[in-house]
């Protein structure tokens, strides 16, 4: 499963911006889980 | 915890604002993490190679991420006794694992099997070009074939999955490492390198793949993600 990672990353201007595109196997989906549970737990 | 080059969890993390800690044992992965978080200007995004056992950390995190690694280890429980002893007391640990009897491995037997990776580029290239001629009669514009290789590979290493998990195993081996279940979800119905190639460019079964993973029942997806709090 890790070698078909069709997530993307560019430096699109001063500050970063990460194009997301979901795929059959949830890489975004994944992605926005733990994210999820990181603000949950975590404050910044 | 096995960040392999950072693209899949650590760098998007570290993006959101988060100090991110990624450790892999493959020199070649950190490498190009490193490089990766320079570039992107993302000083909170820290990598070393290293083995988790070995390292020493005085300071705990409040949350470990080990995201589709466990499947790659002889030993699961070693790591996440390890991993234990490096958060705070109900500190988070995030396991995402794929399921070891889903439709992911299916077809990766199959695939290893057939010796597809030899055909791979030819058949992405046959299947884009049937696609775009199905756009074409059909009307639909976003049909073009897409790459099936990586812009950024997720790891620079090649190491196969030697663990097969049901949710059942996954749930004993939590347990017996002493960490308490706090959510359960699934990824996916459909995953796979076949599953890429014929249905990767329809946005429409993409989403319902994804939808249709939190309708069946767990053991049915291709894997799931766990969140586990240390209660020692």
């Amino acid at each position: 499963m890790k070698e078909l990672l069709l997530l993307g990353i560019q430096d699109a201007r001063s500050g970063i911006e990460i194009p997301q595109k979901e795929d059959v196997y949830g890489h975004l989906k994944r992605l926005q889980f733990i994210r999820s549970v990181v603000e949950t737990y975590i404050i910044l | 915890m096995g960040c392999g080059t950072g693209i899949m969890t650590s760098l998007p993390l570290a993006t959101y604002g988060y100090t991110v800690h990624g450790i892999d044992l493959d020199n070649a992965s950190i490498d190009l993490a490193q490089e990766l978080a320079h570039k992107l200007k993302l000083p909170n995004a820290r990598f070393i190679c290293a083995d988790v056992s070995t390292l020493d950390q005085k300071e705990k995190f409040d949350i470990a991420i080990c995201s589709e690694v466990l499947g790659h280890l002889a030993n699961p429980e070693l790591l996440l006794m390890t991993i234990k002893s490096l958060i705070k007391e109900f500190g988070i640990l995030i396991v995402t694992v794929p399921n070891g009897y889903g439709w992911f491995e299916m077809e990766q037997f199959c695939w290893d099997l057939l010796h597809m990776d030899r055909f791979y580029s030819f058949g992405n290239r046959l299947f884009g070009f049937i696609k775009a001629k199905l756009g074409c009669i059909f009307g639909t514009s976003n049909m073009a074939p897409g790459p099936m290789i990586p812009i950024i590979p997720a790891s620079l290493s090649q190491t196969p999955h030697i663990q097969r998990f049901t949710i059942g195993r996954l749930q004993r081996l939590f347990s017996d490492c002493g960490l308490d279940i706090v959510d359960i979800r699934s990824s996916s119905l459909f995953a796979g390198k076949f599953t890429h190639l014929l249905f990767g460019h329809f946005k429409w079964f993409v989403s319902w793949n994804k939808w249709m993973a939190d309708l069946i029942p767990a053991s049915l997806a291709s894997g799931w993600y766990f969140v586990l709090r240390n209660t020692d």
